[in-house]
């Protein structure tokens, strides 16, 4: 019997596969897996390619084929679909976990039935290595204290990466599905859902970062991702009314700087401006604090 | 959900001489010693015996569940219970199959003989023989498997031996690193640091290379100094 499903979306990156793989393989935790990779619709070379990264792979492993390129949203719930194993984690095609990251996971929740709390309510998140080209790695810490509704809004200290989690099937059946309209931060919502629908978060008691996100935001579309905040914030728009309207200028003024950093990555200087002058008009107070947070950071 | 359980008094099943390594040497890489790592107050255990506790049934509650996901297909969880009452053994087990939430706990009984304990050998085989008779719903018992080992002392002599000069060799060498530095620290204390943090080590799943001991013992003096240094300069 499997234990743990592992799902990755892929699209046209086998390279970035293999590395994905292979830090699976070289997990310590040692109970059954089975990793699901749903290709995206790749190229012909390309998907000829990632054929021979999986053969080539140790991991019990299962290819689903996509005819076309659905997008990310539609390819999770076609991984959500084929998972029928009582613990899920997920993985994107070119990030890695650290050794560590399943037993220290599945230590924590050995715990929560040690101490009595229902798993099926709970997802494991962790710290995580966060890295840009060029750059090192930067410790991410997840701070799942306090209000994680609140907290996953503005994202600074509970940030929704489904490659963090690891949770049970059913924990994740709570969160529904991916939103199919949101081609970006489909993992926000998604998140929020499952707070929303009475999950909580837990971090496990080691500390270290778990994994890494190697992150680049060349190619995305900032306007694009403000349009998918739009959509989230006016989606869940009564849990964001609880909060008041300064909690909500604050979350509308977060997406504009994360908005404005995809378009001065993107090279879109412009633009980044104007989403930046935006955030200041919503927020003044906590925009201020984002600059200098980002001028203490360099 | 297969599981082993291994029964026996103090003096056969002594933790200095039995961890969890010897235990995959005297009956197969297949048995898997079962630590938990989790429970906050019993990772440092030996053995199982903090199952056996009433006090906390949730405890093997979530033993059963991690017991039942966090090993390989092939690999069997081992319990080692120490100068166990069978009663307490019964509603463990019980309690062990609610937590893994399967219709049959199978479970092997395992045995430890040895020609220079006999009487503590004997009672292991008896302990085993009242388990197997115990009717427990849902538990269904294999025949129990005996290993003999000619002399519990010399058990996995290379194991220990090995084990035992790698300590020496580096409490020696952590002994000499300190004095380099004008402090000394008894023998008795430095092998038992270093036995600590090999242990630990060991848990962590690194080791220390033979060629290696030196270097290790003076960086081990090195941080023990600036511990000190640090601890001084705050009082």
């Amino acid at each position: 019997m499997t234990t743990l499903d592992v799902l990755i979306p892929h699209y046209n990156d086998s390279s970035a596969l293999a590395l994905s793989l292979e830090s699976i393989e070289n997990q310590t935790w040692a109970g059954s897996k089975r990793v699901i990779v749903v290709d995206d619709g790749s190229e012909r070379d390309e998907l000829q390619k990632t054929e021979q990264v999986i053969l080539q792979s140790s991991l019990n492993i299962e290819l689903i084929k996509s005819p076309e390129n659905l997008g990310r949203p539609k390819t999770r719930n076609k991984l959500l679909d084929a998972a029928d194993a009582p613990f899920l984690a997920w993985l994107d095609a070119g990030d890695i976990w650290y050794k560590d990251k399943i037993q220290s996971q599945f230590n924590c929740l050995y715990d929560l039935v040690h101490k009595g709390d229902d798993v099926d309510t709970h997802w494991i998140t962790c710290n995580y290595d966060w890295k840009w080209e060029g750059k090192r790695r930067r410790k991410v810490d997840q701070i799942a204290r306090g209000d994680q509704l609140k907290e996953l809004f503005i994202g600074d200290k509970l940030r929704a990466y489904l490659w963090t989690l690891l949770g049970t099937r059913k924990s994740f059946e709570r969160a529904a599905r991916f939103d199919e309209r949101l081609l970006r931060l489909q993992d926000l919502d998604y998140f929020i859902s499952f707070v929303r629908a009475g999950g909580r978060l837990v971090t496990p008691s080691n500390r270290n970062s778990l994994c890494c996100y190697f992150k680049s935001d060349i190619g995305r579309n900032a306007a694009e991702i403000r349009g998918c905040y739009n959509t989230i914030f006016n989606k869940h728009n009564a849990a964001l009314l609880e909060f008041g309207p300064t909690f909500t200028q604050r979350a509308k003024s977060k997406a504009d700087f994360v908005a404005s950093r995809f378009a001065k990555n993107n090279s879109e200087h412009g633009l980044a401006m104007a989403y930046k002058f935006h955030a200041f008009k919503s927020d003044p107070r906590y925009a201020l604090f984002r600059l200098k947070q980002s001028l203490n950071q360099g | 959900m297969k599981i082993a359980v291994l029964l026996g008094s103090f003096d056969l099943l002594n933790p200095s001489m039995l961890d969890a390594e010897a235990f995959q040497h005297i009956f197969g890489q297949e048995y898997q010693f079962f630590k938990m790592p989790w429970a906050t107050g019993k990772r440092d255990q030996t053995y199982n015996n903090a199952l056996l506790s009433n006090e906390d049934s949730r405890l093997i509650n979530a033993a059963g569940y991690a017991m039942k996901y966090d090993f390989a297909d092939d690999k069997i969880p081992l319990l080692v219970f120490v100068d166990a009452q069978i009663s307490d053994v019964v509603s463990c087990l019980k309690m062990l199959r609610k937590g893994a939430n399967c219709e049959t706990l199978n479970v092997t009984l395992l045995s430890l003989r040895s020609n220079t304990t006999y009487a503590a050998s004997e009672a292991t085989k008896a302990a085993a023989q009242e388990l197997v008779t115990a009717s427990i719903q849902g538990v269904a018992f294999t025949a129990p498997m005996t290993v003999t080992v000619e002399d519990l002392a010399a058990l996995d002599v290379q194991h220990l031996v090995r084990k035992n000069l790698k300590i020496r060799d580096i409490s020696t060498k952590l002994r000499d690193a300190l004095e380099r530095r004008g402090m000394t620290m008894s023998p008795d204390i430095a092998r038992k640091k270093i036995m600590r943090i090999l242990r630990r080590m060991t848990e962590e799943g690194m080791l220390v290379a033979k060629d290696k001991h030196e270097i290790f013992a003076d960086e081990l003096a090195a941080a023990m100094m600036q511990d000190l240094t640090q601890f001084l300069e705050k009082g």
